[in-house]
Order: structure tokens, then C-alpha cells, then sequence
């Protein structure tokens, strides 16, 4: 059994990893907090269980294509909402604000064009069950874990190997300087919310196979991406996705041998102490106190 | 310095307009038992506010979590009455206690942090206490919730739905005034110094850790109170009405009211409510709405329906002023 | 017998030395000088003795109390007040507001009697408005107590900084760069204006730039550069310290 929670756990912290990277990127490069990834995670996993279920295409053209309309819905996003919000005199609490109210209309949105009921994804693969020995593995917990991993391995080179991934990183850091550099900042913060955006749908597609695709999926796991971020180091890449496998090992862990309804609660404490005590994370990322 | 008095006179002789007209309003619509409904739940709500402005909009301090407190004094005041059979009137107070020093435990650790981090945590809080009245079933009785929660009574008379109004008035009425007196006293002068200028205010004398955690205490208090009366208004609370989505409620009250001002909240939790209750009729668009409305509302009037007022205000001033040349 | 006394007192951020085991003592009533080149510590020295630094090395006493290591706002209480280089004012408060909180360490009213307006309390507050208008009386603002203070000139709001410094009936008032922007007839009537806060009882450390200002007001001066004490003494011998000259215009003199 230890080995199926495991494998569980770290599919669930590749995803709670993938959430809070998002949050990183967009934290460091726009200072800002969003709401709504949860219900970005919501929304791919649909769009995924729309094109591979309803139009009938590969899984991995599904997965492409919901990747790439997410990805412009986040560019699109803080190129109009978030840019008109700071225009107009709004400050984070006002961005946080309205992308719970996007959150909140992503949500019913949802439900009016896909029903309010749990949409199951069709098995992605032809075997139902892997099986070592004694433990038994659905393949997408498997296919999951792997693309999770993937998509770190893709964000990894992009940030730190490609022209525009290091233009990013200059703009986070300093974005006057990279301003003075010719970079373009603007084009970068809409850039990081497209890759954040891009991220939670990849997590709703892996998460979308094993737990079925329902309106309020989003709601807690956005919530704990934030747990990953915050353990790992709030910003820190490599600190969100160990934040994340914590969260969910943890989070598995006293699903499987306590109890499952107590998983939410230690989750949400390991959290608090976090922030209570070491709020810079595992990897000491600086963060405003007072 | 004699603009002063007069600024503070004149919200008083408004308020008392105000009074006497929400006295009167429940003969005057014909004790409709649904206006009744929206009165009273938004005279709730605008408790709640009071309490979150003086945390968010005085002191600063971002909360994302008030449910909690909401929570400690609601379940709190329906306990003791439905399990111990305490008097009404000292469980809604024992409540509103339970939720300041529950809140002031919870921020002695918490207050140091700032801006996102602070929300974080708070929403952790409501979070937890969400959780823990889920798993505490022998007290709180979980999903099913605690029922029958008993109306207040004086003497031999007992309230009910509609007489409960005047309740909810005069908690009003007394938490605008004993906000007002925090607001303009030494405690408020710090408060407000803390979310101009920490560091300044630290260097003024002002013990900032000590004045957070009482901005905390207060809040809940107001909070806790608030719960307490939704408690015994509606007469069965259940987790799910304390959930993160209450505390957005609350948020969004404070600041579409427009923050650290005297009607502000007032103004945010009645159209709060209001519009909670008018979306009903949109059946299964309404949380759509709702969400586009945030949304919207954020976008056009970051500051607060208070600052539209204050533009209609001088808008019509200079039309006044204009005519009077 | 030193109203404060700041004893070998060292500030290092990571691999910065920014105070290098500073000696200083101050009189009761003096007003005295720090100068030194930008960057030589001086604005490091004033946070390290009201508090917002723990020193990394050394102690300082104020009239018998050991104070490094205390928050600001316990330094603040012993009766130590600081202005900012920038001005750091409450500026959604208004000009009188601002003194009222400067002065909240000598009040005592809390929650309960703010709450219900005890006449100890409804007496407090009046004779703090009144002792408040009174300071503002003193450099000639009284006129706008009702001013929202972002909306004061750049000199008023510095003199409005230091009314809030002593607010408080500070015995030590430390003071930087107060003279920053101001014009010949304003920093003479701030000068004067230090004098008038010195005859009240009140002992002043100035950081300033001008030397015209330093002086004129000062009657002893520290001179840091790089986080050293090189000189210290009357305004005169300053001037002419070979050490001094030096470090303001470097080694080729």
C-alpha cells in the first residue's frame, strides 16, 4: 500500500508543484498574487476531456491544444484585466479581488456548459491497470507523474537556456534594468502569466484521468499550490515543486493512515506553521515583513 | 479646527436621520417579511465589515480568513444555547469573547507578516477552522450542522424573524459608534500610523506588534458578534456557510465600500447583500454574474462606491455653486 | 556623565562594515554634529541607536539604560525621538494628527477608556490637542492642522517631521539632515528653531551636510568616514583637521 500512496503522493506534487511554480513566475515577475489558478487547472482539465472525449482527438493533440489555448487565455488575461486594474489606480488587493472573481465565474461557467456533474475522462491507455507484484497502478497516475515531470525538464531549459527565458529573469529581477537592456518587461509579465496558465491546465489534464473533471475541482488544489510555493520559497522554481511533493506526501500520507478527512486539515497546518515560522521557505526566498 | 467638530456633528446628525428612518422603515413597507430578511441579514453583514475595517481598512492588515471568527462566534452562541441551554443573550456575548481571544492568539504569530503573506496565512486560518468544525463532529455536530438554535427572549417575550430586526438596529447602531470611538482615539491614531508607515510608527512609540493584535481582537469581536446573531437569526448554521467564500464576501464589502471610512462598510455589505439576494433570480447564471460583477466593480471603482459618492458630492456641489453665482 | 553613550559599537550587513567600532559620548543639552561623506555611516549610527539595528558588536546606554537590542519603540519610550532623511510622515493624516501620534508614548489611554470615553481619557485627548497646537504654533503651521500633510510644501513637512520628533518630550532628539532642500532663510530659521527645541531641555544630534549649518548651530562635532570615528571636537578645530579634509576630498589635498 505504501507503494501506491507514494506513487498517489507524487503525482499529486508534481501537480501541487506545477501550480505553485505558476504562482512563482507570476510572483516574481509582477509582484502579484492570483486567485484563479485553481480554476485554470478546472478549466484544462475539461477543455482536455472536451477534445479527447467529445472530438474524439489523440490524447496528445488534446493535450497540445488545450496547453496552447490556456496559454494565450493567461497572456490575454493580464494584458487586459490585470493591466486595466493597475491602470485605473488598483493595487494587489484589487488583483487578488477580481481573480477570485474570475475564479468564482470560471466556476459556473463551467457548470452551465458542462454540467454541474463529474465528467469522467475515457481510459487514456489500453491496459487498466499496471501491476508490480502486489500493487496495482492506473497508467495515468504513471503518465501523469511523467508529464509533470516533463513540463519542469521543458520550463527548466526555457527559463534558463533560451534568450526569452533569460529575458524573463532579468525582468524579474530588476525590471529596470532589463527595461535599460531593451528587454520587454510588459511582454514578459503577460508571458509569465501565459506559462502559468499553461501549467495548472497541464495539471488539470494529468489530475483530469485519475479523479474524474467536476466544477469545483480547482478550488482546494489551488489553495495548496500555494502551500508548495510558500514551503519551497515563495518565487524559488526549484522550491515549488519539493514544496509541492511535501504537500502531497504529506497530504497522502494521512489520507492513507489516519484518516482522509483529517488530510485537508494537516495540509492547510503544515501550511500555517510554514508561514509562521519560516515564511522564506526550504530555499530562503526574501519576502516582505514587517 | 472648527471644520473638525462640525465634519464629526454632521455624520452623527446623519446617522440619526438614518436611525429614525430604519425604525420606522418595517411599518412603512408593510413589515414585508422578505425586505424584513434582506434588513436584517445585511445589518449582520455590516457588523462583519465594521469589523474587517478596522483590521484592513485602519490597521492594514490584510484578512482573507474573517470567516473564522464569523465561525467561533456563530457555533460558540449555538452551543451554549442548544447543548447547555445558556441564556441567549450571554451566548452571543460569550461568542463575540470566544472569537477576540480566539483572534488574538492567532495573530500574535501571524501579524508580523505583511501584504500577500499575511493573506495567505489568514486564508490558511479559515481554512483550518473550516476544517476543524468539519472534524469535530460531537461538538459541532460536522456536516449536519447545529439546529433549533433558539430566538432571544425578554422576559416572557420572544423574538422572531421579524421583531429580530431591532435587534440586529441596535448592534448596529452600537458597533458604528463604538468603532467610531476606536477610530478617534489614541488606539486608532496607531492603527492608521501603522498602515501609513510601520517602521514610523514603531519609532513614534507605538509597540506595533502589541496594536496589530489588538486591531485582530477588535475585529473579531465585531466578527464574532456578528456570526452570533446570524446564528440565532437563521437558527441552524452548517460548515458551509463559513467557508473561504464568506470571507471574499466580506472583502468585497469592505472594499467596494470603500475602506477606512465611516459608511464605507455600511455602504459595501448593504449592496453586498442586496446583490447576493437579487442574483437569486438568475438561477444557475448567478454565480457567473457574481463573478463578472467583482470583477467589473474592481475595475471601475477601485477605491469604493465611497468614493463615488464623494465624486457625486463635489459634482453636485460645483452644479450648486454654479447656480448660486 | 553622558546622556547617551555609544561604546564600541560595531554594524556589519553580511560582508559591509557600516559602523566600525564607533566611541561617542553626548552631554545633557549639547547640540551636537555628525558629519562625514555620504555612505560613512552616520544614518546606520542614528537606526543602531533608536533601535531599528541590533548592533553586531558593542553597546550603547541611554542615562543608565543598556538600549542596543531594544525595539524601536521601547528606545522611543526612554525618551529618544528620530526625524528621516526622507520624510517619513503619516501622509494620509493630517498636520495635526501627526503630532497627536508623536506624542502617543506619553499618553495612556487603551481600549476600554477610548472605547468609553472616560473623563480620564476625554481630558487626555483635549490637552493632547491643545499641547498638540501649541507645537505646531512653534514653527507657524498652526494655521493648517487640518491639512492633510502630503498636501504641506516640501518645508513644511520637514518642519512638521520635527514637531513630531518632539511630541514626545524627547530628552534626545536625533535629527537627519533636517536642513536637506531648504533655502539661506529657511535653514536660519531652522536653526533657530533648534535652538528654541535645545532651551526646552531637549539634546540634539544633527547629521547635516551644510556646513554653514553645523557650524553655526553645533557646539561639538563627530566626524565618521567609512564606518570609523576619525575626529571629534568643537565645529573650529574640525574644520581645520587634516584627518577631516581628507576624507571629504580625498587624498590627493
Amino acid at each position: 500500500m505504501f507503494i501506491q500512496l507514494l506513487i498517489g503522493a507524487i503525482m499529486l506534487g508534481g501537480i501541487y508543484g506545477l501550480l505553485g511554480l505558476g504562482y512563482g513566475i507570476i510572483y516574481k515577475t509582477s509582484g502579484l498574487l492570483t486567485f484563479a489558478q485553481g480554476e485554470v487547472l478546472m478549466i484544462g482539465a475539461f477543455l482536455g476531456y472536451t477534445f479527447f472525449k467529445l472530438f474524439h482527438m489523440p490524447f496528445l493533440v488534446a493535450l497540445l491544444a488545450t496547453v496552447v489555448i490556456m496559454f494565450v487565455f493567461g497572456f490575454v488575461f493580464e494584458k487586459t484585466i490585470i493591466r486595466t486594474i493597475l491602470g485605473g489606480g488598483g493595487s494587489a488587493i484589487h488583483v487578488v479581488l477580481a481573480t477570485i472573481g474570475i475564479s468564482i465565474a470560471l466556476q459556473n461557467l463551467a457548470a452551465i456548459i458542462w454540467t454541474s456533474e463529474i465528467q469522467q475522462f475515457p481510459p487514456i491507455f489500453k491496459v487498466e491497470y499496471l501491476e508490480f507484484g502486489t500493487v496495482k497502478v492506473a497508467p495515468e497516475s504513471i503518465s501523469g507523474i511523467v508529464v509533470a515531470l516533463a513540463s519542469m525538464v521543458l520550463l527548466h531549459l526555457f527559463m534558463n537556456y533560451t534568450k526569452i527565458g533569460t529575458a524573463m529573469r532579468a525582468a524579474a529581477q530588476d525590471s529596470n534594468a532589463a527595461n535599460v537592456c531593451g528587454i520587454n518587461v510588459s511582454f514578459s509579465k503577460g508571458l509569465s502569466w501565459a506559462i502559468s496558465s499553461a501549467l495548472a491546465a497541464v495539471s488539470g489534464i494529468i489530475i483530469g484521468p485519475v479523479y474524474g473533471v467536476y466544477m469545483l475541482m480547482g478550488a482546494l488544489i489551488g489553495l495548496k499550490g500555494f502551500a508548495a510555493a510558500v514551503i519551497g520559497g515563495y518565487g524559488n522554481m526549484y522550491g515549488a515543486i519539493l514544496g509541492g511533493m511535501i504537500v502531497g506526501v504529506i497530504e497522502t500520507m494521512a489520507a492513507g493512515y489516519l484518516s482522509s478527512s483529517y488530510k485537508d486539515f494537516i495540509a492547510f497546518f503544515v501550511f500555517i506553521v510554514f508561514l509562521v515560522i519560516k515564511p522564506t521557505g526550504i530555499f530562503n526566498e526574501k519576502i516582505i515583513e514587517s | 479646527m472648527g471644520d473638525d467638530i462640525l465634519a464629526r456633528y454632521k455624520n452623527w446628525l446623519i446617522a440619526l436621520a438614518f436611525i429614525l428612518v430604519f425604525v420606522g422603515l418595517p411599518a412603512w413597507v408593510g413589515n414585508n417579511a422578505y425586505l424584513m430578511l434582506i434588513l436584517s441579514l445585511s445589518g449582520i453583514f455590516v457588523i462583519a465589515s465594521i469589523g474587517l475595517d478596522l483590521l484592513f481598512g485602519y490597521s492594514g492588515q490584510i484578512s482573507i480568513g474573517q470567516a473564522a471568527f464569523y465561525a467561533v462566534g456563530a457555533y460558540t452562541s449555538a452551543i451554549l444555547t442548544t447543548k447547555l441551554g445558556i441564556n441567549v443573550w450571554l451566548a452571543m456575548l460569550a461568542g463575540g469573547v470566544l472569537a477576540t481571544v480566539f483572534a488574538a492568539l492567532v495573530a500574535l504569530p501571524i501579524c508580523k507578516l505583511v501584504h500577500m503573506f499575511l493573506a495567505l496565512v489568514t486564508i490558511g486560518i479559515g481554512e483550518l477552522t473550516h476544517q476543524a468544525i468539519i472534524n469535530l463532529p460531537d461538538l459541532t455536530g460536522s456536516f449536519t450542522g447545529v439546529r433549533a438554535i433558539p430566538m432571544p427572549r425578554i422576559g416572557d417575550y420572544v423574538f422572531n424573524v421579524s421583531s429580530y430586526y431591532y435587534i440586529v438596529l441596535a448592534v448596529v447602531v452600537l458597533s458604528l459608534l463604538v468603532k467610531q470611538r476606536i477610530v478617534d482615539s489614541r488606539i486608532g491614531r496607531a492603527f492608521i500610523a501603522i498602515r501609513e508607515n510601520t517602521d514610523a510608527a514603531n519609532a513614534m512609540g507605538i509597540n506595533v506588534t502589541y496594536y496589530k493584535v489588538v486591531a485582530f481582537a477588535c475585529s473579531a469581536a465585531f466578527t464574532g458578534i456578528a456570526g452570533a446573531l446570524y446564528a440565532h437569526y437563521i437558527g441552524f448554521i452548517s460548515p458551509e456557510s463559513f467557508t473561504l467564500d464568506q470571507s471574499v464576501l466580506f472583502l468585497t464589502a469592505v472594499l467596494c465600500g470603500g475602506m477606512g471610512t465611516f459608511v464605507g462598510p455600511i455602504i459595501g455589505a448593504v449592496v453586498i447583500t442586496v446583490i447576493n439576494e437579487a442574483i437569486q433570480v438568475l438561477g444557475s447564471y448567478q454565480m457567473l454574474v457574481y463573478g463578472i460583477f467583482i470583477v467589473v466593480a474592481v475595475i471601475y471603482v477601485p477605491e469604493g462606491l465611497v468614493g463615488v459618492v464623494k465624486m457625486i458630492q463635489r459634482h453636485l456641489l460645483k452644479a450648486v455653486n454654479r447656480v448660486a453665482d | 556623565m553622558s546622556l547617551i553613550s555609544v561604546e564600541n559599537v560595531t554594524m556589519k550587513f553580511g560582508g559591509l562594515t557600516a559602523v566600525d567600532h564607533v566611541t561617542l559620548q553626548i552631554k545633557p543639552h549639547d547640540i551636537c554634529g555628525l558629519i562625514g561623506p555620504n555612505g560613512a555611516g552616520k544614518t546606520t549610527l542614528f537606526n543602531l541607536i533608536a533601535g531599528y539595528y541590533k548592533p553586531s558588536g558593542g553597546t550603547i546606554h541611554f542615562q543608565d539604560h543598556r538600549i542596543d537590542g531594544l525595539h524601536p519603540y521601547q528606545v522611543n519610550n526612554l525618551g529618544i525621538a528620530r526625524t528621516y532623511q526622507n520624510i517619513n510622515l503619516f501622509r494620509s493624516m493630517t498636520v495635526l494628527e501627526n503630532i497627536m501620534v508623536g506624542r502617543h508614548p506619553r499618553l495612556s489611554a487603551g481600549i476600554a477608556g477610548s472605547v468609553f470615553r472616560t473623563p480620564a481619557q476625554r481630558k487626555e485627548e483635549k490637552d493632547l490637542r491643545d499641547k498638540s497646537m501649541e507645537i505646531l504654533h512653534m514653527v507657524g503651521l498652526q494655521h493648517k492642522a487640518g491639512e492633510t500633510s502630503r498636501n504641506l510644501s516640501y518645508g513644511e513637512q520637514r518642519r512638521l517631521e520635527i514637531c513630531r520628533g518632539i511630541a514626545s518630550d524627547p530628552k534626545l532628539l536625533l535629527l537627519d539632515e533636517p536642513a536637506a532642500g531648504m533655502n539661506t532663510k529657511e535653514k536660519q530659521e531652522l536653526v533657530e528653531f533648534i535652538r528654541k527645541i535645545r532651551d526646552f531641555g531637549i539634546t540634539v544630534l544633527v547629521v547635516e551636510h551644510d556646513m554653514k549649518v553645523v557650524m553655526g548651530l553645533t557646539e561639538y562635532v563627530f566626524v565618521l568616514n567609512f564606518g570609523k570615528l576619525i575626529a571629534e571636537g568643537q565645529p573650529a578645530d574640525i574644520q581645520t583637521n587634516p584627518e577631516v579634509i581628507k576624507a571629504y576630498l580625498g587624498e590627493d589635498v
